[in-house]
């Protein structure tokens, strides 16, 4: 009965770590996958959620949304170093999101009222520039926790048309960058839930052994 | 110094320890406490290091008390002080003075 017990263990212990490893491995996969390009529209709050987490399936999806500019910033050095323009929105559910707008002209755009479709994007990781004025290191809603008290979308919206139009350059759809996270770190979890899966295995065998050599 | 079956564990573990405290008390605080992005590419090798050194210290582990016929319990112990801060730093002087060098 001992020996049942011990077997049972160490499969319920292989088991959860080779799903760990499996879903590591998942994550892996999901980062090396490149953002694929749908032209359906559908409404942001069926896609994504503020302050959720962002789901890979999201990226690069079309969405429509409403809301209110309620700040404007460059974000400079993109795409050849262009400069774009971005606009904090706060969107019907009260919370805010990034919009990039297009390639930053010589008007001023007005805070305003916008209907909105637009790509899902992955906020961007690296700083390209700095924090200063109405100038952002690189497009990325983390950077406003401390700027405003809306729950904010991690995800930015690359728009592909405004209503009313603001005149701006669109941007071409480019996978500029891919789910946050590193590909080398999730293979290495890998490896270790594969090698506690080949141990547990083993340290069953060695107990199986010692038992029989000292009972 | 020979590269033996101790010392090989002995390295490993010291490794090992070094890369648990930059985890414990460099990245984590730099992910979880800080939220700067950029200082968080700035130490994502820490990480990246210790998965990959980990695995390698969990083998010697194995390779060091299967060959001293350790209970299975007490291995245990040993592949889990990897994991955390000065625990394999704390095995290695135990098993230096058990088996001495």
């Amino acid at each position: 009965m001992k020996k049942f017990w011990q077997w049972l263990a160490t499969a319920l212990l292989v088991a959860v770590f080779l799903s760990l490893a499996n879903w590591q491995w998942n994550r892996a996969v999901e980062i090396k996958r490149p953002i694929a390009q749908d032209q359906s529209v559908s409404p942001i709050d069926s896609l994504i959620s503020p302050n959720g987490s962002i789901e890979p399936s999201a990226l690069g999806q079309k969405v429509s949304l409403e809301g209110e500019y309620i700040s404007n910033w460059v974000a400079p050095h993109q795409d050849g170093n262009k400069s774009w323009a971005v606009g904090l929105l706060k969107t019907r559910d009260n919370a805010a999101i990034l919009v990039v707008r297009g390639v930053k002209g010589a008007n001023e755009l007005a805070l305003s009222e916008s209907k909105i479709v637009g790509y899902v994007m992955p906020p961007q990781s690296e700083d390209v520039a700095d924090n200063s004025g109405n100038q952002l290191s690189r497009v990325d809603s983390s950077l406003f926790v401390s700027k405003t008290d809306l729950p904010l979308y991690a995800p930015y919206i690359q728009v592909t048309s405004e209503d009313p139009a603001t005149g701006l350059e669109a941007l071409p759809f480019k996978v500029s960058s891919k789910v946050p996270g590193f590909y080398w770190q999730h293979i290495s979890y890998v490896v270790i839930w594969f090698l506690f899966a080949l141990t547990a295995i083993y340290l069953m065998i060695y107990q199986r052994r010692l038992d029989k050599v000292e009972p | 110094m020979k590269f033996d079956l101790l010392n090989r564990f002995r390295l490993m573990a010291i490794v090992a320890g070094i890369m648990s405290l930059l985890l414990w008390f460099v990245y984590m605080p730099v992910k979880y406490l800080l939220h700067d992005e950029s200082l968080h590419q700035a130490t994502i090798w820490i990480p990246m290091v210790h998965g990959y050194l980990y695995p390698i210290y969990v083998l010697f582990a194995i390779q060091l008390s299967v060959s001293k016929r350790w209970k299975t319990l007490n291995i245990l112990g040993l592949i889990l002080a990897g994991t955390l801060p000065v625990a394999s730093i704390w095995a290695e002087r135990y098993v230096v003075r058990k088996y001495g060098n």
